[in-house]
């Protein structure tokens, strides 16, 4: 029983400090499965993983359409005062890559364009983004608007006429 | 006229010849002392036999000493159980699948999430916040049991010269904040149609 014992212990100890040795409590990606053939180092920082707001441009209207599958599952509109619009159709789909010192614009169905930038990344899986609307000529339509949310957190931004009904624009921070 | 010593105790024990017999008896019959040592010889004889008897209860035996101390010692009759074996096994899998859970974990769990609820700081700062949608990906179950983060939070928004107003859209999942800006009337400076473009 006592080599059991050891032998028990060996393995347990042999499992668990190589990834406690990595410094991280989780803080350390898994390995990527690449074709390379070096092992990675637990030790070896490896680069963050960026992250994106994912812009998905709706059209509110009350034409009896329905809500466009393509949106996925979105409860919100079925809330006040999105539960005012019957029909949400997927006018376009984007995905901004948030870096630093470079905003990324996207033209909207209106002819107006959304501005989104990072503005710092807090904490891990955390961003603090600006965005803006400006209208053609340049004029501001949405000054600023700073949010702080994690990956996976979505806010909406809606109201702008178009087309007998309304732009609802869902940002989400994506990896 | 003097017998020996020897002759004296095999004449006590009869072990002597005719011969010998008339020897010591005519040498008891000019020294008395020999007589008094034979009777002396009779009682060492009774202390003997009585010593003996006495003893005789307390049979001591090495061989059966040497059993008895062995026998406790004895190895028990082995007992070819397949419990402890299996228990044996059953313990070293449960030690793999833990050491192998927390490696794993180490590896995918993302770090606590720091820091409390948003402070308000500018007059205008709308403190609306929102958990993660459903719409994040799957976690496992172990995953699920760390704190959830923050929602999001709108931390500052400028309407400028127009007017709209922040919300929190409630659902069974999630709490979305939503910035709802209504057209002002103004036209934009080339008032086109886009959406024919689309």
């Amino acid at each position: 029983m006592k080599r059991v014992g050891v032998a028990l212990f060996s393995l347990v100890a042999g499992l668990t400090l190589p990834a406690y040795a990595g410094g991280g409590g989780g803080k350390s990606n898994p390995p990527a499965a690449s074709g390379s053939a070096a092992p990675l180092s637990p030790h070896k920082p490896e680069p963050a993983q960026s992250l994106s707001a994912e812009v998905l441009i709706l059209h509110a209207t009350n034409e009896k359409k329905g809500i466009d599958a393509r949106i996925g599952k979105l409860p919100e509109l079925g809330k006040s005062p999105f539960s005012n619009y019957d029909s949400y159709q997927v006018l376009d789909r984007a995905r901004l890559p948030l870096k630093k010192d470079a905003p990324q614009d996207l033209k909207l169905p209106n002819g107006r364009t959304l501005q989104v930038g990072l503005l710092d990344e807090p904490e891990h899986d955390s961003v603090r983004l600006a965005a803006s609307i400006n209208r053609p000529s340049g004029k501001e339509f949405l000054r600023l608007l700073e949010v702080k949310a994690h990956v996976g957190q979505a806010f909406i931004v809606a109201g702008q006429s178009y087309k007998k009904g309304i732009l609802v624009l869902v940002i989400r921070v994506v990896k | 006229m003097s017998v020996s010593r020897e002759l004296l105790m095999r004449y006590h024990d009869g072990a002597v010849s005719e011969a010998e017999a008339r020897l010591v008896e005519e040498a008891i019959e000019s020294d008395p002392a020999l007589l008094e040592e034979l009777e002396a010889y009779s009682e060492l004889g009774s202390f003997v036999r009585v010593w003996a008897e006495a003893n005789t209860d307390k049979h001591f035996d090495i061989a059966d000493s040497v059993m008895s101390a062995i026998e406790p010692s004895k190895p028990s009759p082995r007992v070819s159980s397949l419990l402890p074996r299996v228990a044996t096994w059953v313990s070293l899998g449960a030690a793999i699948a833990a050491g192998s859970v927390l490696v794993a974990r180490s590896w995918s769990a993302p770090p606590a999430v720091i820091g409390g609820p948003h402070a308000a700081g500018a007059a205008d700062q709308a403190a609306l916040s929102a958990p993660a949608s459903s719409a994040a990906p799957e976690v496992s179950a172990a995953l699920e049991e760390e704190p959830a983060p923050p929602p999001a939070t709108i931390e500052s928004v400028d309407f400028g010269k127009n007017t709209g107003s922040v919300f929190v859209v409630s659902t069974d999942s999630s709490e979305t904040p939503v910035v709802w800006m209504p057209d002002d009337g103004e036209p934009d400076d080339d008032n086109e149609d886009r959406s024919k473009s689309l």
